[in-house]
């Protein structure tokens, strides 16, 4: 049986003693730094991302992984006790995590949110293991037309699903050609380097990442930064559920996990879209839907559920496509393609220690955040109380390293502070600025596929379109597009939310 | 009167110049055929796709009102100046000086800091950080250096 000796494997490379030991490292660095206001999953792990140099390639992942679920699980906790989303994919958590914790009902509210994390991770693990290897080896047949085609539908569906559609693919756009910057393949030309030195390499992700998700979150938690936040004392005895909210949270758990589940497959579309719908589907489902907004217990356990799934199936796309599903999966498939292993459905067969090993180390990672989230919860709760203003200089300062030490350039300190601004700015002017990231990644590989396919096809575009499978993807950008279009230019919008 | 989303209307604006900076720059290098694209190629058309994407948002922002939100200099250049002094003090008198002077100019972004305890935070952001990164992982950094 395949999928059982992939499970062995896996294992046998997570729980290895040095792997265990990072994993803690990472979910324990993960949950303190996603519980700090204003830090989401994808600086986390960006930030973090230096100390994983050194580390071969499994182990780094191994952390990494760690720290984004650590970081989710840390913003949840920030949701309910604060009402401060560290993520967007915690805003909804904060609907009803934070009325429930106004309730004196904190201790509940972190348990269930554990528990069902907890659920939906490891159901999402299960369907990693089962549905993976089918998909890459189906992969294995595509040629670099399905890889155009299905790239732009990652990259259309993650600007679509913004709220500003139009400002959402500009963003990609914008992305993909920060990601032309640097010596072209094909040619050996360098592209954009203004004359510097530096940018013949392109620019550096990570730079990127920490410059917009870093910096420019500082400056924009600073420049709404209130009062030293009030956060209650939550006691271990004050986290037993009573037996109605046991009842009641059992099958918004399930559901949650399952639309989570799904939705986290989708290339592009990640775990945010889940946490609303599944959201909103038990708000329809409740016999008193009055009751949400004011500490629904079912409000919190069925996002939640989905939010952890997500994070884990998202990593199906990533480790059999090499087609990161999020930013945060971006930032993953760098790591990959830093310590010299590239991405693609042929990963499985070169190096299954490295995609089952992370799998089954996802799993050890989510008992680990059982067991240091339930007894540690004073921790975080005492780190919730300490005011960002003692906070972020050291951030400031670990962004400036951290980036200095992926490559030892001083350089790269300058992008980080050109990108913080830019992106502060274009925040202000209400862009979102995850898909740039996704541009920016898979740009050069968008590039890279399409000018192959174009070979192939002796420059005939339908050919790529006669494809199935690449056309059936680009009718669905088609049809996104358009309705993107359609809703930017349609007059009188109500404010969404 | 015309109302017009400043917000927008300035967003359009600057995704406009982004394209055409590099549908501009792309001219320089060799485009090649559709059947051989040269490396001027992709970038010409994405660089054209987002002028086309700046033109549309800048439609939009027409008949609904929206003003622009304030960029608060006086938390920006604070960070920018931190950010700026960690870049030229690293290289030259190695980390610790460049973490604390880093930390004294970033503190004067938020109202809420005094002198003494930012120079105690400083001081011991400054320890951590070359303990976390010196002496735990022996990151080739340089410590403390002499500028001259």
């Amino acid at each position: 049986m395949d999928i059982l000796n992939n499970v062995v494997i896996g294992f046998s490379t997570a729980l290895t003693a040095s792997n265990i030991f990072y994993c803690f490292i990472g979910v324990f660095l993960g949950t303190l730094l996603g519980a700090l206001p204003g830090i989401g999953a994808l600086a986390a792990v960006s930030m973090l991302l230096p100390l994983t140099i050194g580390l071969d390639a499994t182990t780094a992942l191994v952390m990494l992984a760690g720290v984004y679920y650590g970081s989710e699980y840390g913003g949840s906790t920030a949701s309910i006790l604060l009402n401060l989303p560290g993520t967007p994919t915690n805003a909804v958590t904060c609907l009803d995590g934070y009325p429930m914790a106004k309730k004196g009902r904190a201790g509940v509210a972190l348990f269930a949110t554990t528990m069902a994390s907890f659920f939906g991770g490891s159901i999402g693990i299960i369907a990693l293991y089962a549905f993976a290897p089918f998909l890459a080896q189906w992969a294995i047949a595509f040629g670099p037309s399905e890889y155009f085609s299905l790239m732009v539908l990652g990259l259309v569906a993650a600007a679509v699903t913004q709220d500003s559609p139009l400002k959402g693919l500009a963003m990609v756009v914008v992305g993909m050609l920060l990601g032309t910057v640097g010596t072209d393949v094909d040619s050996g030309v360098a592209r954009y380097h203004f004359g510097l030195f530096e940018l013949r390499d392109g620019i550096s992700f990570i730079a990127l990442a920490m410059g917009i998700f870093g910096v420019s979150e500082i400056l924009h938690s600073l420049r709404d930064a209130g009062g030293t936040p009030e956060v209650q004392n939550v006691t271990l005895r004050s986290m037993i559920p009573s037996r109605e909210e046991w009842k009641s949270s059992r099958m918004p758990t399930v559901r949650g996990t399952v639309i989570g589940g799904a939705f986290g497959v989708l290339p592009g579309i990640g775990s945010t879209v889940a946490t609303f719908i599944s959201y909103a589907l038990e708000k329809r489902l409740a016999k008193d839907p009055s009751r949400f907004g004011h500490g629904a217990i079912e409000g919190i356990v069925s996002p939640e559920a989905a939010n952890n799934a997500g994070a884990q199936t998202a990593f199906i796309p990533t480790l059999s496509l090499g087609i990161p599903g999020s930013a945060t999966m971006a930032v993953m498939l760098g790591t990959l393609i830093m310590n010299g292993i590239a991405p693609g459905p042929q990963l499985m067969m070169t190096h299954p220690e490295v995609v089952w090993g992370l799998a089954a180390s996802f799993w050890v990672g989510n008992v680990l955040l059982v067991i240091l989230n339930v007894p540690m919860i004073g921790l975080w709760v005492r780190l919730l109380r300490v005011p960002y203003h003692l906070l972020y200089p050291a951030i400031i300062i670990l962004i400036c390293i951290g980036t200095y030490t992926i490559r030892s350039s001083v350089f790269d300190i300058m992008l980080v502070l050109l990108f913080g601004v830019a992106g502060y700015w274009l925040r202000l002017l209400r862009f979102h600025l995850a898909p740039v990231l996704i541009g920016f990644i898979l740009g050069p590989m968008i590039e890279e596929n399409f000018r192959r396919a174009m070979l192939f096809a002796r420059g005939d575009f339908t050919a790529i379109v006669a494809r199935p499978l690449s056309g059936v993807a680009l009718a669905i950008c088609v049809a996104l597009i358009l309705w993107a279009v359609y809703r930017a230019i349609r007059p009188a919008q109500p404010v969404s939310a | 009167m015309l109302k017009i989303d400043k917000t927008d209307l300035l967003s359009g604006l600057i995704v406009l110049a982004v394209g055409s900076y590099f549908a501009y720059g792309a001219l320089d290098y060799r485009i090649g055929t559709v059947i051989r694209m040269g490396p001027g190629y992709v970038p010409l058309a994405l660089g054209l796709i987002a002028m086309g994407l700046g033109v549309l948002i800048m439609l939009s922002s027409l008949g609904r009102s929206g003003a622009l939100e304030s960029f608060r200099w006086r938390v920006v250049l604070p960070i920018v100046a931190s950010i700026l002094a960690f870049w030229l003090l690293l290289p030259r008198v190695g980390v610790l000086p460049a973490t604390f002077v880093s930390v004294l100019v970033a503190t004067l972004a938020s109202p809420k800091s005094r002198l003494v305890p930012a120079i105690f935070l400083g001081v011991i952001i400054a320890v951590l950080i070359w303990a976390c990164f010196v002496l735990l992982l022996g990151l080739p950094i340089p410590v403390l250096r002499s500028p001259f």
